[in-house]
């Protein structure tokens, strides 16, 4: 048998792991997709709390901040020194003035002025410097001027703004109703080291604080002028978008409360779903090792499963090609060791019911053997018979008609050489001795025929009954010394068999038929044929002399004769010589008849595929 | 040679045979002279011009008459050697037998004979077949020259 090995690509072993692999990465890539999606929609909404809230601390304390300043400004505009000198300049009044103001100077940054309402400034009073931390100084303030705060101003790069509270000549009673003396101006630079500290730590790395005019036109991110954001800041809200770098951001504007100012707090999606990205990495990581854990157990299963499989095959295998017995070794408790148990049981079945098969086959070849062993001594035997008998007939044929050819010969050289002292009798007697020696002849040829078609070999072929008989009708036909014969011939079959030995047999019961009617006035001979499936029969029907029935049996036998030689001439081998031929065809003979009323003779032929219909 | 009488060959073990053919030969009126071979070695004897016959007259004799039942050497094996010796062959041959059996018509036949005749049991009809044979070869036919294959 042909061993059919599993390919690689349809084995088990294979193909379980794979699927395992297949549906746990599949789980995982929903899960991780799912939670990726989670993580950064949440991530999003923190992100834009985040620079919302941001922007809102930011814009609170710069509003505070100022808030404070102008406070501040306004108790120095309503104190004494200031609104006596702004009543009555003199050089009194004036270092008062300048004593009052002098708290409210930064280190480094312009001077706190007071000028009058004409436009002329009285005053400027300068805070301390700080050696080594001078920062460049914007233009000097010049009016008009409009109470409270400035947008920013940008000029040589450096961003500034104006602090701008009236001095009014009031009573402390009535605050603000008084006429405008003049104005206390603060103007500011941003100090950009300073915020950037704050708001990092406000909002934290990587976000990015802008500080502006809420009417859009000067914008700074603290370090440098910048061009305003892609959003209306005049109104606080969050909005996501593209830098013309193509960084997308989201981000969130803020009022600064008492200014012409807005904030604007944004964070890259970069620095926003950075989170998210390294949890996606890190799932990813976890999710490789749990499909290489899960093939690799998967692996061990199939393989638990698959080698017991593979154990099975081979020993079925093995005794499908003939091995007397293969057995696998499982031992397990689960269903692979049922099966590997149940298999050995079957192998061993198989095996011993092979090994009693095989047994009985060399019993009965033995048997065989000796049977043919017998009947080759049988055909042996039946060879050497034959060939004895055919030394017999051949002996017979020469030597025992040699002496009947004497006994003729010399009869007749007798009468030769005596016939003149001869009477009547001593001739009858002569006579009576050469017919006896005739008749012994014939009877011996007779009998070597009858031997012979025992033996001769039979040709099978078709064979036209029809033409047969009317051959066979010409020839017997020929010497009837003008008897009336009346030929009755039915339509005849073809049938198979041994053209010559039929035509003998034909001959035979023609003959007969002729001769037994050759009492009659006129012969009438009748030859058909019937038959069924199985068998065609022939008959020769005459109406001749007949026979008695009880007889019949006798009719077939070697030299058996109903008739005396005196009524009907033969040596009564006719009938047998009949019997020979059909029975060498697998056919039977038999005969009806009654004294003196015809005889009917019958033989019949097996039917074979190749006879055809009567034609 | 044309003038030397014509002889025949008998050969024959059966004593009554050889009477017996003798006399249909005299009924017939043939008048050759017949010699009479017992079997097959002395017939070859003859034809040989050996032993028993080493001092024999003539040539080859005009017709053999051959039984094919004959001890020692049958008839058979005298035939083959007959037609396979190019100084004999030229003899016509004649089977005289007892029966008509296929297997001895066959081989004679193959073996060059020249007529195959059944001796029947009947005295008179023997005469008649012995007529048209002794009649046709010893009289009418002239053999060829001694030793001269005819074909």
């Amino acid at each position: 048998m042909k061993r059919m090995p599993v390919s690689s690509w349809h084995s088990l072993r294979l193909r379980l792991p794979l699927l395992m692999s297949a549906l746990t990465a599949l789980a995982l890539t929903t899960f991780l997709w799912m939670a990726y999606r989670q993580v950064g929609g949440a991530l999003g909404r923190v992100g834009a709390t985040r620079t919302q809230s941001a922007a809102d601390q930011i814009a609170l304390m710069l509003s505070q901040t100022t808030q404070q300043r102008i406070a501040d400004l306004q108790r120095a505009a309503r104190s004494a020194g200031v609104l006596g000198y702004m009543r009555n300049p003199n050089d009194l009044t004036a270092a008062e003035a300048r004593q009052r103001l002098l708290p409210l100077t930064i280190a480094n940054q312009p001077p706190v002025e007071l000028w009058d309402d004409r436009g002329v400034r009285l005053q400027a009073v300068v805070g301390t410097a700080t050696p080594g931390e001078e920062a460049p100084q914007p233009p000097p303030a010049a009016p008009p001027f409009a109470s409270g705060v400035s947008p920013f101003h940008a000029a040589n790069g450096i961003m500034f703004w104006d602090t701008v509270i009236d001095v009014r000549d009031e009573q402390a009673e009535s605050p603000g109703s008084g006429s405008r003396l003049g104005f206390i101006v603060s103007r500011r630079t941003l100090s950009p080291a300073q915020a950037t500290e704050v708001f990092v730590h406000l909002v934290g790395r990587g976000a990015v604080v802008e500080l502006g005019n809420q009417s859009g036109d000067v914008w700074t991110d603290l370090t440098k002028v910048v061009p305003p954001p892609p959003v209306d800041v005049s109104k606080p809200g969050l909005a996501e978008y593209d830098t013309p770098d193509g960084e997308r951001r989201i981000g969130a504007a803020a009022i600064i409360r008492g200014t012409p100012w807005s904030i604007w707090v944004a964070l890259p999606h970069a620095t926003v779903f950075a989170p998210a990205r390294a949890f996606l990495t890190w799932m990813l990581m976890v999710g490789l090792f749990v499909v290489a854990a899960a093939a690799i157990a998967a692996a061990v299963i199939s393989a638990r499963i698959t080698t017991p499989l593979h154990d099975l095959t081979d020993a079925a295998e093995k005794i499908a090609a003939g091995a007397p017995l293969a057995r696998v070794d499982v031992r397990r408790r689960d269903e692979i060791g049922r099966l590997g148990a149940a298999f050995n049981t079957m192998a061993e079945q198989v095996h011993g019911v092979q090994r009693e098969l095989e047994a009985r086959v060399e019993q009965r070849v033995a048997e065989l053997n000796a049977v043919n062993a017998q009947l080759e001594k049988r055909v042996a035997e039946l060879n050497a018979l034959s060939q004895e008998l055919e030394a017999f007939s051949y002996s017979v044929s020469h030597d025992l008609r040699a002496p009947l050819r004497h006994i003729t010969g010399f009869a007749s050289m007798l009468e030769g050489s005596a016939g003149p002292t001869l009477d009547d009798k001593d001739r009858r007697y002569l006579n009576t001795i050469s017919d006896a020696a005739r008749r012994m002849g014939r009877l011996i040829d007779d009998l070597l025929v009858f031997s012979r078609m025992g033996r001769q070999e039979m040709t099978h072929g078709e064979v036209d009954l029809g033409a047969l008989v009317d051959d066979v009708r010409r020839e017997v036909g020929a010497d009837l010394n003008g008897r009336a014969v009346a030929w009755n011939i039915h339509r005849l079959p073809i049938v198979e068999g041994d053209a010559s030995t039929l035509r003998m047999a034909l001959t035979n019961l023609m003959t007969n038929a002729l001769k037994y009617s050759g009492t009659r006035a006129t012969a009438e001979i009748e030859i058909g044929a019937n038959g069924g499936p199985d068998e065609t029969v022939v008959f020769v029907r005459d109406n001749g002399v007949g026979f008695d029935m009880e007889y019949a049996h006798k009719l077939f036998g070697v030299f058996q004769r109903l008739h005396s030689t005196d009524e009907f001439e033969g040596t009564g081998i006719g009938l047998a010589n009949v019997r020979r031929i059909v029975h060498r065809h697998g056919g039977r003979v038999w005969a009806e008849g009654a004294v003196g009323q015809g005889a009917t003779f019958f033989f019949s032929l097996p039917r074979s595929e190749r006879s055809g219909d009567p034609r | 040679m044309i003038a030397e009488p014509k002889r025949l060959v008998l050969a024959e073990d059966n004593a009554n045979d050889v009477e017996l053919t003798l006399a249909a030969l005299r009924e017939n009126h043939v008048d050759n002279e017949v010699i009479v071979v017992r079997d097959g070695a002395d017939a070859l004897d003859y034809l040989h011009k050996r032993n028993r016959h080493a001092g024999r007259p003539g040539g080859n004799p005009a017709l053999v008459l051959l039984d094919l039942k004959m001890p020692k050497v049958d008839g058979i094996e005298v035939l083959r050697h007959v037609k396979s010796d190019p100084s004999l062959r030229s003899i016509p041959v004649v089977v005289l037998t007892s029966s008509r059996e296929e297997q001895d018509l066959v081989r004679t036949y193959s073996l060059g004979v020249n007529a195959y005749v059944v001796k029947p049991v009947d005295f008179r009809e023997f005469v008649e077949a012995v007529k048209l044979l002794g009649g046709f070869w010893a009289v009418v036919n002239e053999t060829p020259p001694n030793g001269v294959s005819p074909r």
